[in-house]
């Protein structure tokens, strides 16, 4: 009770009770979701993406509702604390404009870090490391499986392909994006898109979108993707330094991790299974390279033409 | 009546006020909220991202000053003032139902309120030759294009063998027209020579959009001003020319009135000699009774000739008013004198073509 006597306390939010501690409590007004924060800075930029990704795309991220005083969190023990409204309801995939535009918005929020900076500064890009999957898969090549030695003999063309987009655009910032974009935390309030963030440490660059893209690959069809990149364009530019940067992401072999996860040599039954999924993810992610660099491709012959 | 539409419209937008609306109603340009915590006036405008924080600055600022006759702006759960939704911006504010009893006092409450805006924000700026001599001659260029065009239209009305009624009517007041023109321009060049050899210029927090309709009465009687999406620093005879233009076409209103009212405003801030000239100016400017012959010229198979005439006839009535109350406020007292500040201008709107009725 402790904790909801400090909240009534603080917020302008009435009939407070705890629905799911200590995550979810029940007010007057809807069902809020608790956050904590272990570290300031963090909760800082989580605070500053939600703000400036609310203006005007008419998708809504969870804010942190404001104190009595105005403040975005409150100090909870050696804690800080914030809250945000919750739901459960999905919003789907089917309105493609809403997603893109927000998406675009995120972005443009992602690549104007003024503020923060040595926060950031400090936050270095994923980096692939092919010697590790190579490590991981030595003990299935001598098997010669085909579905393996193609995936990695086409890793090493993308990697090659990706580092050296990455290194003409190595003096263009990076985005800085919330770890968890995800289709699931998109949500439905009234009739409008409520995203619900994340609290991780942020990544700089692509790779969020990329998984993004991955799922929603999963759950529409490549010319959904496509007419979400469209949607996305309107408002973000992907023609020019961004769009290459984005690509090299998409292009850069991250599901080979994921794909050697997949395979256990345990008994033979196991190996078949696992390398069932790992051609399975192999081929998703496949799917997505091709209708990228596709949208690319036609996006370019659309201006030369 | 609340349509599930309406709910699913204004949803998004009163969200951010934790609000569920259980019936929504079309005001104008505001929709009154009513919900299981107390009843909104919710407004609907279009600002961009500088007008809106301008607008926040000012609604705060007022109150930070001592001027607490606006009606608040609650804020929204996430600590905004106005809510951008697409192109639109949203703003929240009490609802104070309209009380009729208090309508006659509603003039002398809105300029009172205005004149103590005015003697709040009022400093005397650093005199800048650019800005005077910029806004001069933009606004005289402005006003000789308009006069040549009415000459225009007169010419072509003349070489008509049978005059429309409307085109005969205007002809008939053409000279009285063209007299206030010429003293309007007269009196710019007045206080612009003045505003030359006093090397000074005052501006306020001008509420630009100046009008009965913005101000209310809220349930205890006193009245407070709203809709400051449009105030701008500026001479305060902008919101003034503004006021007592549009005064003018009340069919009671005199030019006894208007002057008691001026007085009223003096009260909070005696206007400077070249300030009064640039006021009789503004308002001798037949402005009103162009923008009759405009509609006339672009929209006259939208009305009949009879309502085109009657809407002449109006303004030219409220021309003959302005002219009387211009008399009257040329013989005032001489203003108090004035106490130095520091601010510099950056620019002055000694006009606007959206303030003109």
């Amino acid at each position: 009770m402790e904790l909801i006597n400090t909240l009534e306390k603080e917020y302008e939010l009435y009939g407070m009770r705890w629905k799911e501690k200590p995550h979810i409590i029940m007010t007057d007004y809807g069902e809020k979701r608790i956050r904590y924060w272990s570290e300031n800075e963090g909760m800082r930029w989580h605070i500053r993406w939600r703000d400036e990704s609310s203006k005007g795309s008419g998708a809504v991220p969870d804010r942190m509702i404001r104190t009595k005083s105005g403040e975005p969190a409150i100090k909870y023990g050696n804690r800080w604390l914030t809250v945000h409204d919750h739901t459960e309801t999905l919003y789907g995939c089917e309105d493609v404009e809403r997603w893109g535009q927000f998406i675009a918005t995120l972005l443009n929020a992602a690549v104007s870090v003024k503020n923060q900076e040595v926060f950031l500064k400090q936050i270095e890009p994923p980096v692939f490391d092919l010697n590790h999957c190579m490590t991981l898969a030595q003990k299935y090549l001598e098997a010669n499986f085909q579905c393996m030695v193609t995936s990695i003999k086409e890793s090493k063309q993308r990697l090659e392909f990706s580092r050296a987009i990455k290194n003409r655009m190595r003096n263009h910032a990076l985005p800085v994006l919330d770890k968890e974009l995800s289709v699931k935390n998109g949500k439905k309030i009234f009739h409008f898109l409520f995203y619900q963030g994340g609290e991780s440490l942020p990544v700089k660059g692509y790779l969020p979108l990329r998984k993004f893209m991955v799922e929603w690959l999963e759950q529409t069809s490549p010319s959904s993707l496509k007419r979400l990149l469209t949607e996305v364009n309107k408002h973000f530019s992907l023609e020019q330094e961004q769009g290459l940067l984005l690509l090299a992401e998409v292009v850069m072999p991250w599901e080979l991790y994921d794909c050697l996860d997949q395979l256990d040599n345990s008994s033979l039954e196991r190996m078949i299974d696992g390398l069932k999924r790992y051609e399975d993810c192999w081929e998703k992610n496949r799917t997505l390279v091709k209708t990228v660099t596709e949208w690319f491709d036609e996006k370019r012959r659309k201006v030369a033409l | 009546m609340t349509t599930e539409k309406d709910t699913l419209n204004y949803g998004p937008v009163l969200f951010h006020y934790d609000l569920f609306p259980e019936k929504l109603e079309q005001h104008g340009r505001v929709k009154k909220v009513i919900t299981k915590r107390g009843t909104f006036a919710l407004k609907e405008a279009e600002m961009s991202e500088d007008e809106r924080s301008w607008f926040t600055h000012v609604i705060q600022r007022l109150s930070e000053i001592g001027f607490h006759q606006v009606v608040p702006l609650y804020p929204t759960k996430f600590g905004d003032y106005t809510v951008q939704l697409g192109s639109r911006t949203y703003y929240l504010m009490p609802w104070f139902a309209s009380d009729e009893r208090n309508e006659r006092a509603k003039d002398e409450v809105l300029i009172d309120h205005l004149g103590k805006i005015h003697a709040l924000t009022l400093k005397e700026q650093d005199f800048s030759n650019e800005v005077v001599e910029h806004s001069y001659q933009y606004l005289m260029n402005r006003w000789e294009n308009r006069q040549y065009e009415m000459e225009r239209f007169t010419e072509e009305a003349e070489q008509k063998t049978y005059m429309s009624p409307f085109e005969l009517t205007y002809l008939s007041h053409f000279h009285q027209i063209m007299r206030m023109t010429e003293e309007a321009k007269r009196r710019l060049k007045e206080w612009y020579e003045t505003c030359q050899r006093e090397k000074r210029y005052r501006s306020v927090l001008c509420h630009g959009k100046v009008s009965r309709n913005h101000l209310i009465f809220n349930p205890t009687g006193e009245g407070h001003l709203l809709n400051f999406e449009k105030a701008v620093l500026d001479t305060p005879i902008r919101d003034l020319a503004v006021y007592f233009r549009r005064a003018a076409h009340q069919k009671e209103w005199s030019a006894e009135e208007g002057k008691s009212l001026l007085d009223l405003y003096e009260k909070h801030v005696p206007l400077l000699n070249e300030e009064r000239g640039l006021l009789i100016s503004y308002l001798s400017y037949p402005e009103p009774v162009f923008n009759a012959v405009d509609l006339y010229c672009m929209k006259r198979n939208d009305y009949s000739q009879i309502e085109m005439v009657h809407r002449l006839e109006s303004r030219i009535r409220a021309m003959k008013k302005i002219r009387d109350f211009c008399d009257a406020i040329m013989m005032a007292p001489p203003p108090a004198p004035l106490e130095q500040t520091d601010s510099i201008p950056t620019k002055i709107h000694i006009n606007d073509e959206g303030d003109h009725i």
